[in-house]
């Protein structure tokens, strides 16, 4: 129970995270963005239908609406804008260019790392639950420590992220180098 | 390691932000990917060592042992301690399993009452840890050895009032039957001729006066019957129950006749057909520690009745003892067995183990019908049927008594 109140807390957090973003999104001009808080009804039907009330379909939309800032930095997007203006619809790409052209920016990943933090912390704290029940263990110390990692994650990660070699982040290459050593072990061992 | 289902949701989330973000060639999607994957890699470590382990009581089957165990844990993550305890071991109070989050130090007592219910001679020596990530995404194993032994022995069925009837060397019952092999006594029993290595003071010099050849006077031997326990183990004794079986059930009764001659000055001897096990006849306790300690090593085996009769054969034709033979007929069909021993004048008993067999009516009366034709065969011999789930002090009583 104390885990399902404090995931519709979360659940509803990440909604007005998302909506914030919207806002400052292309989307604010498709969509009137007071209509997006409807999205807050979600956890608690969720939570009624005895599901995790920041389910991974909630997960979904949210992603989903937060891509459509995303896609004015995408460059897929702009060569899908150019095949249909090379395709004929000229002014209606001309139009999706004009709107999205305008919420260009640098990259800002802080909102979209706390909706996935939270995300992160409702699914890990929804699957221990029941296990530390049947344990007959006190959920408080994993919800504590979860807690503080979060908050880690949060506070450092972009600041690890903004280390760069080559013009590319630090932790892709880091990652990259490991997935290699695991690769090559692989392959020696094999043979 | 084990990846577990908190390991699969967010390697999931990850994955789905990853296929996004390539697919919309999105840095930000790419770079939050990560995240749920910083989740797992949370350090933890469990060490633990054992403080003390302790165990009283439990020496008979049925019988309740209460176990402690201390263990100290130092580290960070979930500790899951149990103590492994074998199949035919049954808890009665506390678990011998504990789970504990473990945060820097902690001590982890795991205190339970448990009851065997079969004989032998367990290890308990095996702590097995599972060790567990904090969020509970993954899990490892480690196991702790402690010096933990239980040996647990047959409840001795004691007889305390026998009735004893005078009979011939044949009866089957021993009780008052004289050795035939033995230190001689004062008792005298005949006159016979005179054999090369008779001693000169057992010469009867009136008698060999009066036949003219050398006699001598033949005394008692001191010593009561001998007594030879056969106990069949093949595999078909262990039809039943783990705890309760036809074989457990003849290893009760064997032990509890064991102790009943060995404390009444009989030569005891037994063989375990099935894995052709012999221990002389012989006197005393410790006789029957060793009956004792040999029965609780009993397991299944495989060898015929006819097999442990040739293996036995010139001791049993020297110590001519009552033969008890604990065995399910039906399986072991010893009829040469039984002809043998009534040929060579040595008093044999069986003891015809039953038990509830369930299955339809018609094959519950056919199996009935052959087990009775083959006890037919065996009418020669003294024969008892008994059904292992009464208790044995009844049986105990008919046999000896």
């Amino acid at each position: 129970m104390k885990v399902k109140i404090l995931n519709l807390i979360l659940a509803e957090i990440a909604v007005f995270i998302v909506v914030s973003i919207a806002g400052a999104s292309p989307l604010s001009i498709f969509i009137p963005i007071k209509f997006l808080y409807l999205i807050a009804i979600l956890p608690p039907v969720f939570s009624l239908l005895g599901r995790n009330p920041f389910d991974f379909p909630l997960f979904v939309i949210l992603i989903a609406i937060t891509s459509v800032k995303v896609l004015s930095n995408s460059e897929l997007f702009y060569s899908l804008l150019d095949a249909l203006y090379y395709l004929g619809f000229r002014s209606f790409a001309e139009y999706l260019n004009s709107i999205f052209v305008a919420y260009k920016s640098n990259p800002n990943i802080s909102a979209l790392s706390a909706l996935v933090i939270l995300f992160s912390v409702s699914q890990i704290s929804w699957t221990i639950e029941d296990k530390f029940e049947e344990l007959k263990l006190e959920i408080g110390y994993p919800l504590a420590i979860l807690g503080i990692v979060a908050l880690v994650i949060y506070l450092f990660y972009p600041t690890v992220l903004s280390f760069r070699a080559y013009g590319f982040p630090l932790l892709f290459l880091g990652l990259i180098g490991v997935a290699l050593i695991v690769v090559a072990t692989y392959l020696l061992a094999s043979t | 390691m084990k990846a577990r289902k908190v390991t699969y949701s967010l390697a999931s989330t990850a994955l789905f932000l990853l296929g996004l973000g390539i697919l919309t060639t999105s840095y930000e999607l790419v770079a939050v990917s990560i995240i749920p994957l910083l989740f797992l890699a949370v350090p933890y470590h469990v060490s633990a060592k054992v403080d003390y382990a302790k165990l009283s009581g439990g020496n008979h089957i049925g019988e309740e042992f209460e176990a402690e165990v201390k263990l100290v844990a130092t580290g960070f993550g979930i500790l899951k301690a149990m103590h492994e305890l074998p199949n035919h071991f049954e808890l009665v109070e506390g678990a011998n399993a504990v789970a504990t989050f473990v945060l820097g130090r902690s001590d982890v007592i795991i205190r339970y009452k448990a009851r065997p219910m079969r004989r032998g001679k367990y290890r308990l020596d095996r702590i097995v840890l599972e060790i567990e990530h904090p969020f509970l995404a993954w899990e490892r194993y480690k196991e702790l050895k402690v010096d933990l032994e239980l040996e647990v022995k047959q409840r001795l069925r004691r007889i305390t009032k026998v009735e004893t009837i005078r009979g011939v060397a044949r009866s089957p019952m021993p009780d008052i039957d004289i050795s035939r092999i033995g230190v001689p006594g004062t008792d005298f029993r005949e006159i016979r001729d005179y054999v090369a290595g008779d001693p000169m003071k057992f010469v009867n010099w009136k008698a060999t006066a009066r036949r003219n050849k050398l006699m001598v006077n033949q005394y008692e031997v001191e010593g009561k019957k001998a007594v030879w326990i056969f106990v069949d183990s093949n595999t078909y004794m262990t039809f039943g129950k783990t705890i309760r079986n036809y074989l457990e059930c003849a290893i009760e009764i064997a032990n509890a006749l064991a102790y009943y001659f060995t404390s009444r000055g009989h030569k005891v001897g037994l063989y375990v057909i099935g894995h052709g096990i012999c221990l002389y006849p012989d006197v005393g306790k410790r006789q029957f520690k060793r009956i004792s300690e040999e029965l609780m090593r009993i397991e299944a085996g495989e060898e015929s009745v006819d097999q442990a009769f040739e293996n036995c054969k010139k001791l049993l034709s020297i110590y001519k003892p009552l033969i008890i033979l604990i065995t399910r007929p039906e399986y072991s069909k010893p009829t040469r067995f039984v002809s043998e021993a009534i040929k060579a004048k040595i008093p044999i008993q069986i003891i015809a183990l039953k038990g509830a067999v369930e299955g339809d009516e018609f094959a519950l009366t056919l199996f009935e019908i052959l087990r009775r034709s083959s006890l037919k065969s065996l009418r020669r011999a003294n024969m008892i049927e008994w059904d292992i789930d009464k208790p044995i002090r009844q049986l105990m009583v008919r046999v000896v008594g």
